[in-house]
């Protein structure tokens, strides 16, 4: 799904609706994407009063991600559980 | 004790378990979003310190958008606290085994080494009545090696910045303990030992700076406020 559109940041939640996995695989996931410099992320700039909602953690791929990430097999590229997360 | 459990068997116990079990499912499901931030923001308590803060926002946000009521925000919430948070518990302390066992060997090394110096010393090049306190020094250098190491292994369950804090007085005194014996090794060390013993001296504490260097930037990047 981040490969999709490298540029673009996703949450939490639209990244789990999206995939189908739960939060729970999720985040153990993006945190060792992260770990090995395959995704990036940052807070979101809100003022959480004004817009009357919690910020988010954005998440997207880094170049040296997207580049890995395209090498990768298909079938593990659009499988939505990856076993090791 | 049959007697006692003969209600279990009246046919008005069923009528009242179904009906004890639909008010607990519908408070369940009418209160899914309080049980499940409830449920990860006991969770965040498993991560390092340093991270915990960031985690509990991030997966209280999950929770709020996944919905108030209803099983997705119950279900994302116990999979975050029964494999997310115990998962990343481990992650998150986990240090790479290189470095790891090149830290322990290089510590270990110092014993036999100071050992062996304190046999030269004391057995062959000094004389019986030796400077007292070259012994004291060599005890203090080997214990705040160890002391080093156990800091090291166990700075998983300590804040980043706590164990840096630590870290940084414990070499400080090596080094200095370290300057002061070179002169002594060098002195009174005879024969080869007249240079390796000093190149040994300071070149163990210099590969224990680059080490610890490596160690201290990834530990003080996970030690920022990532609500700034």
């Amino acid at each position: 799904m981040l490969l999709a559109d490298p540029s673009a940041e996703r949450y939490g939640l639209e990244l789990a609706q999206a995939t189908g996995i739960l939060g729970g695989t999720l985040y153990p996931l993006l945190a060792r994407l992260e770990a090995i410099g395959w995704v990036e992320s940052r807070w979101e700039q809100l003022d959480e009063h004004a817009e009357g909602r919690r910020r988010r953690r954005y998440y997207r791929l880094t170049a040296a991600g997207a580049r890995c990430a395209r090498r990768l097999p298909v079938d593990l590229n659009s499988s939505p559980g990856l076993g090791w997360a | 004790m049959g007697h006692i459990f003969s209600f279990l068997a009246h046919p008005a116990y069923d009528l009242l378990l179904a009906i004890g079990a639909a008010c607990i499912v519908n408070a369940i499901d009418r209160r899914s979003g309080a049980i499940g931030r409830a449920l990860v923001s006991a969770a965040a308590v498993l991560l390092p310190r340093s991270q915990r803060a960031r985690c509990r926002e991030e997966w209280l946000t999950f929770i709020i958008e996944a919905g108030e009521s209803g099983a997705r925000p119950l279900v994302h919430a116990v999979s975050i606290a029964g494999w997310a948070a115990p998962r990343l518990a481990l992650l998150l302390r986990r240090r790479p085994v290189t470095e790891r066992v090149l830290y322990v060997a290089l510590v270990a090394a110092q014993v036999p080494i100071f050992v062996a110096a304190r046999f030269v010393l004391a057995g062959r090049t000094l004389p019986p009545r030796g400077p007292s306190f070259i012994e004291p020094i060599l005890i203090l250098y080997v214990l705040l090696g160890l002391l080093m190491l156990a800091f090291s292994t166990l700075s998983g369950r300590q804040s980043p910045a706590r164990f840096v804090r630590w870290y940084a007085v414990v070499r400080m005194t090596q080094t200095v303990v370290t300057f002061v014996s070179v002169p002594l090794v060098a002195a009174l060390w005879g024969g080869v030992g007249r240079i390796l013993g000093p190149a040994l001296v300071v070149a163990l504490p210099v590969a224990e700076f680059v080490l610890s260097k490596r160690r201290r930037e990834p530990l003080r990047a996970a030690g920022q406020n990532p609500t700034q």
